[in-house]
């Protein structure tokens, strides 16, 4: 997977060409793994303001104009170069909107953007509302989340990584390995690393032996 | 198969096989896997239920309720009193509502408010699908579901009552 694939080669090809609806096709399977990077990265105080189709539609006018010189000379598969150039224009972004602040932008992982339900108030609360209500399931996932993100967050930077790009953007191992800069056996090994530190820690966290484990 | 390939982890190449799975919508259960791999049952046992909830709750997009993130508004002191009902605690908080232990005073009796939060007063849609919630629970009737006996308005803020058991 560390090449493109023959179909993506064919479609790159005419692409380059000018055929534009064959490269529109070409973006089109991309967007909503790059839909999926944005969100997850985007900082939350940008949230709101700036429409994740807008950063990406700048990555693809980006990637329009650079195209002839990817096809020449493709330095990565067309997933991940348009990845690149996409993270590029949020850096931008955040650069742009959040000046000096920007630096800690996308540090941590920022799964929920709700307002922060206290925890281990949600079962609480369910039981108060009753297990029936649209609301109480709102909040026990809300719940769920906050506390995948800080048991996401307690772990180390590379381990986040891994399993961010693993399960956030749905990236493969040939991938992640590529993004990173490692050997694919290397990120093989860290992603199981990863996922047995995470069940570790969601387990110890309260409630988290009931939930967690099967 | 290169040799790099084949350096890999052998449970996380069915891990990337069963996330591919499950993005499609497929259900596979643990057990297609332990039985088919046996020597790996014991990891993927450990493993996989951490990587559904990766999967499962893992999105960011589409999270319950838009754009706002916790800030002061939202952890302001609850209120003393609302209309007949002292505040004791709050013992709640949900992805739509803050639950208080409060006294109704006129009659002595301890009960649950869910209060709407502010902020989610700006958005009419929230206010309708609180006081749908509100009525529609009213209308139940269940053991397990503690009956609502009151919903209200005071000083811009909306709640409903329930008997705190």
């Amino acid at each position: 997977m560390s090449e493109n694939s023959s179909q993506t080669e064919r479609l790159l090809r005419a692409a380059a060409k000018g055929d534009k609806e064959q490269w529109g096709a070409l973006l089109a399977r991309h967007r909503e793994r790059l839909r999926r990077m944005v969100a997850l990265r985007m900082d939350h105080r940008l949230q709101g303001r700036i429409d994740a189709s807008d950063v990406i539609q700048e990555a693809y006018l980006e990637a329009s104009s650079r195209l002839a010189d990817y096809c020449q000379q493709p330095a990565m598969p067309f997933f991940l170069w348009l990845r690149f150039l996409t993270s590029q224009k949020l850096l931008e972004l955040h650069r742009h909107h959040l000046g000096a602040q920007a630096r800690d932008a996308g540090r941590e992982v920022s799964l929920y953007r709700g307002s922060l339900p206290a925890t281990n108030s949600a079962a609480l609360a369910a039981q108060l509302l009753g297990h029936l209500t649209q609301p109480s399931q709102a909040a026990i996932r809300a719940e769920m989340k906050i506390r995948l993100q800080e048991a996401l967050n307690r772990m180390e930077t590379l381990d986040r990584e891994v399993l961010a790009l693993r399960h956030f953007e749905h990236l493969n191992n040939a991938e992640t390995a590529q993004t990173l800069g490692i050997q694919e056996s290397a990120a093989s090994k860290r992603y199981i690393r990863a996922l047995k530190r995470l069940k570790a820690i969601l387990t110890s966290m309260p409630g988290g032996r009931e939930e967690f484990s099967v | 198969m290169s040799i790099e390939s084949s350096s890999r982890d052998p449970v996380e190449k069915l891990a990337e096989e069963f996330a591919a799975r499950y993005r499609r919508g497929e259900r596979p259960s643990l057990t297609e896997y332990t039985e088919q791999y046996p020597e790996l049952a014991e990891q993927i046992r450990d493993l996989f239920p951490a990587l559904v909830i990766m999967e499962q709750f893992g999105s960011v997009a589409g999270s319950a309720s838009g754009p706002f993130r916790p800030g002061a508004a939202d952890r302001a002191p609850p209120p003393e009193h609302l209309g007949d009902y002292r505040i004791l605690r709050e013992v709640g908080r949900g992805g739509m509502g803050i639950v208080y232990e409060a006294v109704q005073e006129s009659l002595g009796r301890h009960v649950a408010l869910k209060i709407l939060p502010f902020h989610q007063l700006m958005n009419p849609i929230h206010l309708e699908r609180f006081r749908r919630e509100a009525r529609a629970a009213a209308q139940l009737h269940h053991t397990n579901i503690v009956p609502v006996f009151g919903i209200g308005e005071a000083e811009g803020v909306h709640y409903y009552v329930r008997t705190d058991s």
